[in-house]
């Protein structure tokens, strides 16, 4: 029916009625309403549509303006199956909800860091010693390219910086740090020493790339640069 | 110690200037491990929020629920947060995805077992208006955004019942904002054939609006032309 009128104007009635559809809701700009207005008022097919459009946005103006926080139906529907459940107050903030999410889910992370911490840190000390001892405990190194020679050697028994100290890397705001035992004497190879390198491996999954830093207060995991 | 965080930075009440900047600033004290300055962002957001997701899930518990998880999303994700860009438009687009998601997979796993009674049930003719209840005008027009495919009942809610602007709606979308207005422009003409239709107002016109409409808001059109 509006094919007759659509060879009538320039405006063909298909872009006519997809900006009536955005005129009715004032996203037209005021050049394309007026083009549109010229040909509206030579077409029956877009007057029509035009009043359509007009009413049915009214009738969402109309929803936007209800108040959304307690909807309609909640008398019936919601309010008959949750009868017997006291319901927050509408304006009860969430975040003391989404903060202990927060919480549990940061313990949970650090349980399983916790978890298979400390026997790195023994291995950790056994390296690190070791490291001091060959490196002269300055320079900050990735570490562990060829453990196995060195590892062969025998290396004195004395903590070489003071009772070392391991921090895991910042992530989410959390800072761990903790303390190495003294020290761990080993004369022989140690079966750790593969243990603590697979768990570089998963530090390094979990954070990206991570060297060890012997610093004056102690040893440090940091995140590489 | 590698710790980097912890400077006392702002509260809620420090509101010295734009909202954005002061977003920017909370947003950036929360990265460093500040969880109160996190805390306040969700004091400024969650009304919107939570009002805005009621929107398409049409239940208020549901909706606090999805805003608690969007922002525990949106935590566990700042650090790829773009601080150039404005945190809200970032927010609700973490927001509605999951509930979209939602949406979606509730629909799969079937809404009519386990939502039987969930109020934004439909009755089974939407053609016809239920004499049993007194329905009123904003369940009317639940009923029938229901029926209008997802892409475009999004942009209809977004833009006629919460308010925002196609370029904001835009940014919660992830689209080009002459996509949003193509949308636009086919979401309200689809909820007005509709509309009419169930109004008995008999001025269902564009023909686009009856396809894809005619088995409960499918998104059968999903490969209908005219976009992008
Ligand atoms: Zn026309």
């Amino acid at each position: 029916m509006a094919t007759l009128t659509a060879d009538l104007t320039p405006m063909n009635c298909r872009q006519a009625k997809s900006e009536l559809a955005l005129w009715v809701g004032g996203d037209l700009t005021e050049s394309s309403a007026l083009e549109l207005e010229r040909h509206v008022a030579v077409c029956p097919s877009c007057r029509t549509l035009r009043e359509g459009l007009s009413a049915s946005h009214t009738a969402l103006q109309a929803a936007a303006a209800a108040p959304v926080l307690r909807p309609a139906h909640e008398e019936s529907t919601t309010a008959r199956r949750e009868a017997n459940r006291p319901r927050p107050a509408s304006d009860s903030s969430i975040w003391p909800a989404v903060s202990a999410r927060i919480t549990r889910s940061e313990q949970s992370r650090s349980q399983r860091f916790n978890g298979w911490v400390p026997a790195m840190a023994v291995s950790a000390a056994c390296v690190a010693i070791l490291f001091v001892a060959a490196q002269n405990a300055t320079q900050s190194t990735r570490g562990f390219r060829s453990p196995d020679d060195s590892w062969q050697q025998p290396i004195p028994l004395t903590p070489a910086v003071g009772p070392p100290r391991i921090s895991s890397p910042n992530t989410n705001g959390i800072d761990r740090d903790i303390t190495f035992p003294q020290a761990v004497p080993f004369d022989r190879p140690d079966p750790r020493q593969r243990e603590f390198q697979n768990r570089l491996r998963e530090l390094d999954r979990e954070f990206g790339p991570m060297e060890l830093r012997f610093r004056d207060s102690g040893v440090t995991f940091e995140r590489r640069r | 110690m590698a710790s980097t965080s912890q400077q006392p930075l702002t509260t809620a009440e420090d509101y010295s200037g734009d909202a954005s900047v002061h977003d920017a600033r909370l947003v950036d004290a929360a990265r460093r491990g500040d969880k109160d300055a996190f805390g306040s962002l969700v004091r400024r957001y969650e009304r919107r929020l939570i009002r805005v997701l009621l929107r398409f899930v049409s239940d208020y518990e549901l909706s606090r629920d999805l805003a608690q998880e969007t922002f525990l999303r949106a935590y566990e994700r700042l650090d790829q947060f773009d601080p150039s860009r404005r945190f809200g438009p970032w927010l609700f687009q973490i927001g509605v995805n999951l509930t979209l998601d939602y949406l979606r997979r509730r629909k799969r796993r079937g809404r009519w077992s386990l939502f039987s009674d969930s109020p934004a049930e439909r009755p089974p003719d939407p053609e016809v208006v239920d004499p049993r209840q007194q329905i009123d005008l904003s369940q009317e027009v639940q009923v029938v955004l229901d029926r209008v495919p997802e892409k475009y009942r999004s942009v209809l809610i977004l833009r006629d019942l919460e308010g925002f602007t196609t370029s904001e709606i835009a940014a919660i979308l992830n689209r080009k904002e002459a996509t949003i207005r193509w949308r636009l422009a086919e979401a309200r003409t689809r909820f007005q054939a509709l509309w009419n239709k169930r109004q008995g107002n008999g001025s269902a016109a564009s023909p686009d609006a009856e396809n894809g409409n005619s088995d409960g808001g499918s998104d059968s059109d999903e490969l209908q032309a005219g976009e992008e």
